[in-house]
């Protein structure tokens, strides 16, 4: 129970959102920048309603590049993020630092309602935002937002859940939501099961007494989850993911997610050694210091043989090595494995049942959300594994803390708390660090993306430029800054049409520097007649412009680009362009294999800025619009495509070219 | 507990009869594209003088059918219409080596320009296996690409001393 000096919600929120502030400027400050990180590659572009179709019976990457499974929400939040943010990628990144924030102070939220003190819910708070397994798994890396956005719906259902334990109508909502989450990411399935096994957890631990109507209520979770199984093996006809692992290999896989999260469990067996040492020395304080006691002696003998398996990882301190022994890693390890066996010991010695029931329900949240990771096991879905640890390690802390000593004793026992979490924030740094644009590893998968024929070619050459400017120790540049993207785009037409030309799909979007004011293009369609003409729009806000082909002749389409909050959010003008009359060359002609959509011929012939203006056709092509007053003209960037921009000065129509559309592959 | 049973089994009779409403009546279905008739613009792997179509019948019962002799790939390209969904039924019309003891393998891909994957699998082993002589039913549900043009792959795979014959019997896209 809370005494009375618990402070009101109010002023526990803007507590925990302080403390959750300091851990994540900690952590992040200066660690997160510019750029996108491999998948994000892929993943920030706009989404067509063909593919925003698809994800709901099919991959939740409709280009193929990914492996296989069924996210239908996590793909509607990309595009969501797309439209909202384009390439801003400080945008993005701000929200994930903000979405971390809200998940720090839920946990904090979380702990206060199961009866923590103030101190030790906001110790969960600060380990939570500053926990070293977080910047993979749901800050730094941008794809990983699905993470973020599961993390904030199952902490959001861990809320809702301590509020409706008794009421099973209140178990609606729960449902509603483990649902949703299961469509963001698939080891979402774990919720349900979790929250039916906390509340029993619960009711065995605390005495609570399990709901009303329980039998439905457990009926009901099992079917739920059956059927949501049954739904993604039926939507994607397989399993999916990365196929059936050996026993072996799924052992390992479930007993790297527990040790990762749980201890931090270091990767080098020499500093595995100094964890072991560091936790041996804890116990045998811990015993020396309750010494024998008759109705304690079971505890005692565990105590005695953990310490003694753990001797058991001390052999290789003594290896040879070519790095430092005491790595944050190593410490961040010593300390996790040392509070929680030296709290969990506690609170048995003490029958304190508060304090053990949230360690183990921390611990729960571990083994469940880990099972689906027999599977596979990767280090960056460890996010809600890293909840359930948090809970652990501060249902320990909360232990220690209810340990009767002098005042002087306490402040001095908080303080050595307090060092001793330093590894925490510290390790975590260096893991947001390995995302900087200029990261060796970034920098080594920026090779691999690059390849991905979604990734447009401007993209590519901004990729090239910013692997120059980290060689010369010069910051990338924003991608805000790139003159013009356009998704939906082929470098070329479908066989029989002049090469050198770009043609759209049926769709496009056209991303332009923000102080864009006017966008001109020259369209054309060679087989477009009065009887059968093709109409192609251009949006942009509020403005639209349609222009309708009927002949071969080329057309100019302009569009009036105006400033406004989306515009600001994306720090870049977005032109939509929809294609009616587009042709697919396969159905066109049995023999090709070519089975893209084509709408029109395309090249941008001018783009205005507000302050100057940048010509992209030959002079005889002026715009049939009252222009501002030529300003001085703007050498293409180096990240403009060589001719890509030039508009040939004759109607080409050139032999045929057949470029097979290639497969793509990725990663297993 | 008797509002909760009402409201279960009121979902479970609606389940069931949405289930009755869509399910059982493929041959009832609207076909949308007759394969039989593009099969002049298909692509035949490994050469057009593998392939015949004629009329076959098995256990009495008489199909418009591609037949191909061996391992072969017959590709159609398909703009799927909503709702859409491939029906084949696919069988091993004795041929004059009937005697052959091993097995004949259908398989039904779909590429859409960058990804191909399998989508359905059919063995048929007819010497051995009495079941195997009927027509077999195939169905694969085309939703995932609505509106879109794919390439509707269909291959047959013959192991050694297989059946040498394989018919693709009314292969169609239906609307459901």
């Amino acid at each position: 129970m809370m005494s009375r000096r618990t402070p009101s919600a109010f002023t526990f929120t803007i507590c925990a959102a302080l403390v959750a502030a300091i851990g994540i400027a900690v952590v992040y400050a200066g660690q997160i920048d510019v750029g996108l990180y491999y998948d994000d590659y892929h993943f920030v572009r706009p989404l067509f309603p063909l593919d925003l179709h698809r994800v709901w019976f099919g991959s939740w990457d409709p280009a193929g590049i990914e492996s296989v499974f069924y996210r239908p929400l996590t793909a509607y939040l990309f595009a969501g993020r797309f439209w909202l943010f384009g390439l801003n990628t400080t945008a993005m990144h701000a929200v994930s630092i903000a979405g971390h924030a809200l998940c720090a102070v839920m946990v904090g939220w979380f702990l206060r309602r199961e009866g923590s003190g103030t101190g030790i819910a906001l110790l969960g708070v600060l380990l939570y935002a500053a926990h070293p397994s977080l910047p993979q798994a749901q800050v730094s890396w941008l794809t990983n937002q699905m993470h973020l956005t599961e993390s904030l719906m199952v902490l959001l259902t861990l809320l809702t859940w301590q509020g409706s334990r008794e009421r099973p109508l209140l178990w609606l909502p729960i449902a509603v939501l483990a649902i949703a989450i299961f469509l963001v990411k698939e080891d979402g399935l774990m919720l349900l099961p979790s929250l039916v096994l906390l509340t029993a957890l619960r009711s065995v631990i605390l005495g609570t007494g399990l709901p009303r109507r329980w039998p439905l209520l457990l009926g009901s979770g099992v079917a739920l989850c059956g059927a949501l199984v049954a739904l993604r093996f039926e939507r994607l006809g397989r399993l999916g993911g990365y196929g059936v692992p050996t026993l072996a290999t799924g052992y390992a896989n479930f007993t790297k997610g527990i040790g990762a999260t749980l201890f931090l469990w270091p990767t080098r067996t020499p500093w595995q050694a100094v964890a072991s040492g560091m936790a041996i020395l804890a116990i045998a304080v811990g015993l020396a210091l309750g010494r024998w006691r008759h109705n304690r002696r079971l505890l005692f003998v565990s105590g005695l043989g953990l310490a003694i398996a753990l001797c058991f990882n001390l052999p290789p301190i003594s290896f040879p090595r070519s790095y430092p022994l005491f790595a944050w890693q190593a410490l961040a390890s010593g300390v996790a494995i040392s509070t929680l066996v030296i709290g969990a010991g506690v609170a048995l010695w003490r029958a304190d049942r508060q304090s053990l029931f949230v360690i183990t329900a921390g611990c729960l949240l571990v083994l469940a959300f880990n099972t689906p990771f027999v599977l596979v096991s990767k280090r960056e879905q460890y996010h809600l594994l890293t909840l359930g640890g948090v809970l652990a390690l501060a249902g320990a802390a909360q232990a220690l803390a209810t340990i009767p000593v002098r005042p002087t004793a306490r402040i001095v026992l908080v303080l050595l708390l307090v060092a001793a979490l330093l590894p925490f924030p510290l390790l975590a740094r260096s893991q947001a660090a390995a995302f900087l644009p200029c990261a060796a590893n970034v920098l080594e998968l920026d090779k691999e993306a690059r390849g991905w024929w979604v990734v447009p070619e401007e993209l590519r050459h901004w990729m090239d430029d910013k692997a120059n400017r980290c060689r010369d120790n010069a910051r990338p540049t924003p991608l805000t800054d790139i003159p013009q993207l356009a998704w939906g785009v082929y470098p070329e037409g479908p066989a029989g049409t002049p090469s050198g030309t770009r043609w759209t799909s049926d769709r496009a979007v056209f991303l332009l520097k923000r102080d864009a004011t006017v966008f001109s293009l020259a369209l054309r369609r060679s087989d477009a007649t009065s009887s059968q003409p093709v109409r192609v729009t251009l949006r942009s806000g509020t403005s639209s412009v349609t222009i309708l082909l009927d002949s071969d002749e080329k057309k100019y389409a302009t569009l009036r680009l105006r400033p406004g909050l989306l515009v600001t959010l994306r720090q870049n003008q977005r032109v939509d362009m929809t294609v009616d009359g587009w042709f697919v060359p396969a159905v066109r002609d049995p023999r090709s294999s070519d089975l893209r959509r084509f709408g029109v011929a395309f090249d941008v012939v001018e783009i205005h800025y507000s302050h100057q203006r940048q010509t992209m056709s030959p002079s005889s092509m002026a715009l049939p619009i009252s222009a501002p007053a030529p300003a001085p003209m703007i050498v293409p960037s180096v990240f403009d495509p060589p001719g890509a921009m030039m508009l040939p000065s004759t109607p080409p129509l050139m032999p045929p070219m057949i470029r097979p559309v290639v497969p793509s592959s990725r990663r297993q | 507990v008797t509002r909760y049973t009402r409201y279960l089994v009121a979902a479970s009779v609606a389940v069931l009869a949405g289930q009755g409403a869509c399910g059982s009546r493929v041959d009832d279905v609207p076909i949308a594209i007759d394969l039989v008739h593009q099969y002049q613009d298909a692509k035949k792997q490994p050469s057009a003088a593998s392939f015949a179509v004629s009329d076959v019948t098995i256990e009495g019962q008489t199909k418009s059918s591609i037949v191909s002799r061996g391992s072969t790939r017959l590709t159609f390209h398909v703009t799927v219409p909503v709702r859409g969904r491939f029906r084949v039924f696919v069988a091993s019309p004795p041929g004059p080596s009937a005697e052959n003891a091993g097995s004949i393998l259908f398989l039904v891909g779909i590429s859409d320009g960058h990804t191909y994957r399998d989508v359905q699998s059919r063995e048929l082993s007819p010497r051995t296996r009495p079941s195997d002589r009927h027509w077999l039913d195939v169905s694969v549900d085309l939703a995932e690409y609505e509106n879109m043009t794919i390439d509707l792959i269909l291959n047959v795979r013959v192991s050694d001393g297989g059946p040498e014959l394989a018919a693709w019997g009314s292969p169609a896209v239906v609307t459901r």
